[in-house]
């Protein structure tokens, strides 16, 4: 089945919604009541109000605005987050090939590992001659020993299978084995399933993975572009009592816009947060900058005005976000790869990174590129969604050759 | 048609056509350099690359961009992105011997030699031993990983026998010596001084050196002065102006929050001596289009003279009076 359309309609109803359910669900705290005195030498010049919600029926109360570790080198930043609040930190056993890991717990260490939780992630599977291969049992134990030596602790508090790409992975001996065993000895006290799958490959993650009933968190792929067929995939595993953690939050938000006061990567996160079944979002955060952005979202009730610029700031960027449904694909007669003419778009206007967009651009080979667009009288190009895209393809080449 | 606005005769005509002519054949000279290197997307680089007929490439090479690059290896996908991440290009391996050995190669194309160098030591381990592949390299349990120029090249080797052990570091080297580009680091590393230096804690940090976002990108290294444990950065900014600013937001930042900030003088610009949170003692400074600075100093002049060597290589370098 076809889903829906991503309308202005929905995404206010979706709103107003959620902004009535999240005062029942949310827990708030103070960030103290959950600290107790901050530790000598983490420092303690920030103070903020953070929410916290409970993390599904794992009990654990974590901050809403919850940690993505994967890029950050400078522990400064760590500290920081700890002073205001923050209590959930995401990391995985590979990425920077666990020096992400190191520095992580040798930061958590210092502040006190009994103050903090924990999430890391073991990949399923690994890859021969191109294909993916379930891991056995044995290897992904060995993996979490070197991840637990890594973050100089005895026990995450919550352990991911790293990228579920098969909805029956979950549900395979040796996953359900590993995760039981790591339970058994302590070494995790919850375990769930991290993934960024696409169209019903992700519903049937969801829907196959709560079958099992055994895990007890998800982490997922959830922001306003999502389709509406996932978020009520994760509405229905919210309600089964699994915790929900939102990653990809912010889609590569575009910069604010002239007329519009609030910052579109903070509308974004209040998007993801303001749904009732999301228990913390871990957008990823490589500076004290981006970290008071995101807590400023924290605490701000969303008024009628504030819907109001929400929906102004959908309708400033939905012509332009593609959702690469691929249903433009055969609708131009001229081959224009479309889809990677968007994504480089979005490395420009999203990511704010213009020679990523133009190198991308540069690399597609010329039959294929927006070329064609800028003499086509009679474009047979349609988007669903409602993008220009003639337009758009034409602003790209302009601008990328 | 073009062609119409020349005169029909005379010398103009001639010398136009001149013009005309010469721009073309500088044209066709330069299309090889405009093309993409493409290394990284040439599969014969793979199959050449055999080191030795114990084994074979698996099918064919596959190739992944941005757009796609989180169907290969997601959860890490951005933190390529973050790096300037242009295209993968990889190949598997098997040895003939039918022991089921297998190496897979991918080759990242990172746009630059900074970038290649960036996820090279961000995916440094301390234990891992170094080798002697590409600019710098390293390996330990059947991972090795090395870059060259603009490319960061991981093997991922699945292998029961010693014997075919040492073929992945031949592999690798065979890669590495048909990569294009040169084995030398990149030149902004030249800007820290190597005395004292701790071998491997160099590093190139994108997003914000202290976690600040106004000292977006640069160089940190760390260094052991009399027992103790330092950290230098130079930070590269777009123009002279915008490193001034820098200094100033960084300054700005300290004395919000709390923290005093004495003028330094005698070296570079705009310098200061304060406490960075979480970082004791910091001394930092401006010349040209980067701030230098040496933090988790416990007293300042312990810093002093790794930071005036870091500018005077500047100013050399750049030519700064």
């Amino acid at each position: 089945m076809r889903e829906k359309q991503l309308t202005r309609r929905r995404f206010l109803k979706d709103l107003t919604l959620t902004c009535n359910c999240s005062t029942l669900g949310v827990q708030a705290l103070a960030a103290r009541q959950v600290w107790g005195k901050p530790p000598e030498g983490a420092g303690s010049k920030e103070s903020a109000t953070m929410e916290y919600r409970t993390l599904g029926k794992t009990g654990l109360k974590v901050s809403a605005l919850s940690f993505g570790v994967m890029r950050l080198s400078e522990p400064a930043v760590l500290f920081q987050a700890l002073d205001m609040g923050i209590n959930y930190f995401d990391t995985a056993h590979r990425y920077q090939r666990g020096n992400n890991e190191k520095m992580l717990g040798s930061a958590l260490k210092q502040y006190g590992r009994s103050n903090v939780f924990i999430a890391t992630k073991i990949p399923p599977y690994y890859k021969q001659f191109g294909n993916k291969r379930l891991n056995n049992q044995k290897s992904m134990e060995t993996m979490m020993e070197k991840s637990l030596t890594r973050l100089q602790t005895d026990y995450v508090d919550v352990l991911f299978l790293h990228n579920i790409t098969d909805p029956e992975w979950p549900l395979h001996d040796e996953m359900l084995g590993f995760c039981q065993k790591m339970k058994k000895t302590g070494k995790a006290r919850f375990v769930g399933i991290s993934f960024h799958t696409t169209g019903q490959t992700y519903v049937d993650t969801v829907d196959r993975t709560l079958g099992a009933g055994f895990y007890d968190v998800f982490l997922a792929t959830l922001n306003y572009k999502s389709p509406p067929a996932h978020i009520q995939a994760l509405k229905r595993a919210r309600q089964r009592g699994v915790g929900i953690v939102a990653m990809k939050t912010q889609a590569g938000g575009y910069k604010p816009e002239a007329k519009l006061s609030l910052n579109p990567h903070q509308a974004a996160l209040k998007w993801v947060l303001d749904n009732p079944f999301v228990d913390c979002a871990i957008p990823g955060m490589v500076n004290r900058q981006q970290l008071a952005e995101n807590a400023g979202v924290i605490g701000k009730k969303i008024g009628w005005s504030d819907r109001k610029t929400l929906a102004a700031y959908y309708d400033a960027v939905k012509d332009r976000y593609c959702l690469r449904c691929g249903s433009c694909t055969a609708s131009c007669k001229k081959q224009v790869d479309i889809s990677t003419i968007h994504r480089c778009l979005m490395y420009w206007e999203g990511y704010q990174d213009f020679d990523l967009g133009q190198a991308t651009y540069r690399r597609l080979p010329s039959t294929e590129n927006a070329l064609a667009c800028m003499g086509c009288t009679a474009p047979t190009c349609n988007c669903i969604n409602g993008i220009k895209i003639s337009e758009r393809m034409r602003h790209a080449h302009m601008h990328f050759t | 048609m073009p062609i119409c606005i020349l005169p029909k005769t005379g010398p103009t005509r001639l010398a136009l056509r001149g013009c005309i002519t010469l721009l073309m054949i500088l044209f066709f000279m330069a299309i090889p350099c405009i093309t993409p290197l493409a290394a990284s997307g040439d599969e014969s680089i793979f199959r050449t690359a055999l080191p030795s007929t114990e084994w074979r490439m698996e099918g064919q090479s596959y190739t992944f961009l941005p757009q796609n690059l989180y169907e290969y290896i997601n959860g890490e996908a951005e933190f390529f992105i973050a790096f300037g991440f242009i295209e993968l290009t990889g190949a598997n391996y098997t040895s003939v011997g039918g022991d089921n050995d297998t190496v897979t190669m991918d080759i990242y194309d990172m746009g630059n030699k900074l970038n290649a160098f960036g996820v090279f030591q961000s995916k440094r381990g301390g234990q891992a031993s170094a080798l002697n592949v590409g600019a710098a390299s390293t390996g330990s349990d059947g991972y090795l990983a090395f870059y060259k120029d603009r490319f960061f090249v991981e093997i991922q080797a699945y292998i029961a026998g010693e014997k075919q052990k040492h073929g992945v570091e031949t592999l690798a080297a065979s890669i590495a010596a048909q990569l294009p580009g040169d084995h030398t680091p990149p030149p902004e590393l030249l800007y820290l001084p190597e005395k004292n230096r701790i071998a491997g804690s160099e590093r190139y940090i994108t997003g914000g050196i202290l976690g600040h976002a106004f000292l977006d990108r640069g160089m940190v290294c760390d260094y052991r002065i009399q027992g103790q444990k330092i950290t230098a950065f130079v930070a590269i900014l777009p123009s002279p102006r915008d490193a001034v600013h820098a200094v100033e937001q960084h300054r700005s930042f300290l004395l919000k929050s709390g923290e005093k900030c004495l003028p330094f003088d005698g070296v570079g610009n705009h310098g200061f001596v304060s406490e960075e949170p979480y970082h004791q003692k910091i001394i930092e400074t401006q010349a040209g289009a980067f701030v230098a600075g040496v933090y988790d100093l416990s007293a300042i002049e312990v810093g002093k003279t790794v930071l005036a060597d870091i500018i005077r290589t500047i100013k050399q370098k750049e030519n700064i009076r």
